[in-house]
């Protein structure tokens, strides 16, 4: 869970996508001659990737970027206790019921954004669209066994938690950041920081066996995640230029 | 420039974080984990019955019992612990969450009642699915044993060999509390010996236990029988058999502090046979030359051992009819008769009843199993009620009643009851023949009873024009609808499907009503209807309450507009 909340902290408002305006190729402010190309490897917090980025005009002020990522982690058995809540279980009141989660968390995305340099220097604007697909599962089951009088149940027994998160499919970007796409130079670093806009999450809840009880906290989970819309991301990004 | 895009760079990451991250809640904020309490299922109960008192003897509250055999690892009691006992005249058991039972591995354990003053009981179980069960332990107690039972004591001695040296006779004769006799002879010569082969030498305690079939009573005495407890000479299940016994013998000896178990040669052992005890495999009553079964039961066992077979005759002096056997080691001695046990009763469905019934029509029936101690006795040892739901099966155009057991049972107060083409049909039978060598219960259902029918006369009244009533074609069609059917689902139109309708006749020209014969099974009292029909591309509608009881004739009178 913690994971999950680190992962989708809350950053910014909607992009503007009507400057996009700015890449049709009649407006007189671009002329296309002197593009450059190059490819780089990216690390962001979505992931890993590559990207294929293509300079936009003679100015060095903008440039076109295509590029995907992918990472996945897996959760072997981490042992999460909840803390402080109840666990209510035959008339009694416990604390701390700890629980074994296995999942996995898939990272990725396919990106198209656009660079604008709106000073003629690194700083950036980055505004573009991804096809989303990282999404988190895992199952979560009781560590301990219950025991009531003289029969006591183990944890495959008790049932399982089932919890996936996804976004939407397709998510806006909006970031802001130092370096150029297509550098200057042979080599270039880029840093950007910027955040998808992925919606409401979407969960799914799902309890069985003993721990069937539990669904009722969809709810509560639901609304928890009501305000997750931004998908912040961090990336850093090694280019080098291959054609002038 | 540098300056203002650093700047630039922190508000925009600052407003991220405080634009909206401070509305964040944590994903899992305020979740908690409920767990089921369920840790045992099934929750059945047994009643325990002292046969003399006929009823519960407050004695036996709080005594402990046993639960035994293959399964009773997966039976606790509603706390889920292993502490079994009675508690306000029953036992209550449940089975650990998560056991399965099927007809192919069916569940099986055994309730073992020890208590002072009552012969031990073992109860078998056997579950072939995890439902609740409700029964009742019926419990034989020994200082005041059931009518139909008796009892005495005894003794022989035996010398320093552990050998008898003369003929010792035990008699239980005939008295009010049991019509018939029974007699052990233990011959000269007998050595005996414990369960470890050790002789027994001194004087011999003997005490016997004689329970006769002539009483519902001590044939309660006897206990259940499960399905797989009668075993032949060589240990193996005699599968689907029951007992139907005749008399049996509870012997015990004891003598230098041991147990008698078993004897260097047979003692011989005689019991009469009530006169009037039915043989379920002839079909009469038992008459001289007939076989018996002789069998033996182990003290704290439940299994019945087939030992041999035993020729009825009639006793000269007495002119009774007796069995003579021998006894080869000491426990319980039973002459009855073993037959196949019925798994289910086959009610077959008269045509009259089953004329139009679509094959899966659902079926209800209701009547009452009734168990007898033989034939033709009309001692009624059991009585239970069943009402189910059946579907009617076309091709064998029958019931079954699942029952287990072979003790005569017949089926009465019954009534079945269907619908077949919207109206309600029934039957009701008073009795049945005994099932005896069958699983085949005839009844004779009589022909259908149709339910009964009122008329309703419509007409339609003229609230203009020169006529006073308005005569409505002949099969014009009339709907109805209950009224709060009607309002809770939108109003429907009279076409919809939520309306009932019927052909009205053709009006008499003499009183202006067209009338049509209901069934009252359609109606429910004191409830209002809504009537419609369609009149010149117009729709009509009347309400009308059915009273507190369907009267025989209603009046349904629409107003319309007529030239």
């Amino acid at each position: 869970m913690r994971r999950l909340y680190f992962l989708i902290l809350l950053t910014i408002v909607l992009p503007k996508l009507g400057q996009t305006k700015i890449l049709h190729s009649q407006d007189s402010l671009f002329v296309p001659s002197k593009k450059s190309t190059s490819i780089g490897i990216l690390g962001t917090t979505n992931g890993f990737g590559l990207q294929l980025a293509k300079q936009i005009g003679n100015k060095n002020k903008f440039a076109i970027k295509l590029s995907g990522t992918h990472y996945l982690y897996n959760i072997n058995n981490q042992i999460v206790t909840i803390d402080g809540k109840n666990i209510y279980f035959y008339g009694n009141t416990l604390v701390g019921i700890k629980l074994k989660v296995n999942g996995k968390i898939k990272l990725g995305s396919v990106n198209m954004a656009f660079d604008y340099h709106p000073f003629a220097n690194a700083f950036k604007i980055s505004s573009g669209l991804a096809l989303l697909f990282s999404q988190l599962n895992f199952i979560a089951t009781p560590r301990d066994s219950l025991k009531q009088g003289e029969i006591s149940i183990g944890p495959e027994e008790q049932g399982n938690i089932y919890y996936g998160l996804k976004t939407q499919l397709v998510c806006p970007y909006l970031g802001i950041g130092i370096g150029r796409a297509v550098p200057k130079k042979r080599v270039g670093f880029n840093f950007e920081i910027g955040t998808y806009y992925i919606g409401a999450p979407q969960l799914s809840f799902r309890t069985t066996g003993m721990l069937e009880p539990t669904s009722v906290e969809e709810r509560k989970l639901k609304d928890n995640l009501r305000n997750y819309r931004l998908l912040p991301i961090l990336t850093f990004t090694l280019n080098v230029r291959i054609s002038k | 420039m540098k300056n203002f895009t650093t700047a630039l760079f922190i508000l925009f990451a600052f407003v991220i974080v405080l634009g909206s991250g401070c509305k964040l809640k944590n994903p899992v904020e305020g979740f908690s984990v409920t767990a089921k309490a369920d840790f045992v299922t099934a929750p059945s109960t047994f009643k325990i019955f002292d046969i003399s008192k006929n009823g519960y003897n407050d004695a036996l509250e709080g005594l402990n019992i046993e639960i035994t055999g293959k399964d009773a690892a997966v039976v606790y009691n509603s706390g889920a612990r292993k502490l079994f006992s009675i508690n306000n005249g029953m036992i209550n058991l449940c089975l650990r969450r998560g056991t399965i039972a099927t007809s192919a591995d069916p569940l099986e354990f055994n309730i073992e009642v020890k208590a002072d003053g009552y012969l031990p009981l073992i109860y078998p179980i056997k579950l072939k699915s995890i439902e609740p069960i409700h029964e009742t332990l019926y419990l034989t107690n020994t200082k005041e044993l059931p009518a139909g039972s008796d009892k005495t004591k005894g003794n022989t001695v035996t010398d320093s060999s552990g050998t008898t040296t003369v003929i010792k006779i035990i008699s239980l004769p005939a008295t009010e509390q049991k019509a018939e006799k029974a007699t052990i002879e233990i011959p000269a010569g007998v050595k005996m010996t414990d369960k470890n082969g050790t002789l027994i030498s001194g004087n011999i305690d003997i005490d016997i236990l004689h329970f006769t079939a002539s009483t519902g009573a001590s044939i309660k005495s006897f206990g259940k029988q499960s399905d797989n407890t009668i075993l032949d000479k060589n240990g193996s299940t005699l599968d689907e058999t029951i007992i139907i016994p005749a008399g049996w013998l509870n012997i015990s000896m004891y003598g230098d502090g041991k147990s008698v178990k078993d004897f260097s040669k047979p003692i011989k052992a005689t019991i009469e046979i009530p006169s009037n005890q039915f043989n379920p495999l002839t079909g009469t009553n038992y008459k001289p030359g007939d076989l018996i079964d002789i069998l033996s039961q182990d003290k704290g066992t439940k299994n019945w051992v087939s030992e041999t077979q035993a020729t009825i005759s009639r006793e000269a002096t007495t002119n009774k009819l007796i069995v003579e056997f021998e006894v080869l080691h000491l426990s319980t001695w039973l002459a009855g008769s073993m037959k196949n046990r019925c798994g289910s009763l086959i009610i077959p469905l008269s045509a009259s009843f089953t004329q139009g019934m679509a094959n899966g029509t659902p079926i209800q029936a209701s009547f009452m199993v009734k168990y007898f101690r033989n034939m033709l006795s009309t001692d009624l040892l059991f009585e239970i009620p069943i009402t189910q739901s059946f579907f009617y099966d076309n091709t064998n155009q029958n019931i079954v009643v699942n029952y287990e057991g072979a003790l005569p049972v017949e089926i009465s107060n019954g009534q079945l009851s269907a619908i077949v083409n919207g109206s309600s049909v029934s039957q009701t039978f008073s009795s049945s023949t005994r099932a005896t060598n069958t699983c085949e219960i005839k009844i004779t259902l009589g022909s259908i009873l149709s339910s009964s029918t009122f008329t309703g006369n419509f007409r339609a009244r003229c609230i203009s024009g020169s006529t006073d009533y308005a005569t409505l074609p002949n099969g014009s069609t009339v709907y109805y609808i209950k009224e709060t059917d009607y309002q809770s689902n939108s109003k429907p139109a009279n076409s919809s499907i939520l309306w009932s309708n019927f052909s009205a006749n053709a009006a008499t020209a003499s009183v202006n009503w067209n009338t049509v014969s209901l069934p009252k099974v359609n109606f429910s009292t004191s409830t209002e209807y809504r009537f419609s029909i369609n009149y010149e591309n117009k729709r009509y509608d009347y309400l009308y309450t059915m009273p507190a009881t369907i009267p025989d004739e209603i009046i349904v009178e629409l107003e319309i507009p007529c030239n």
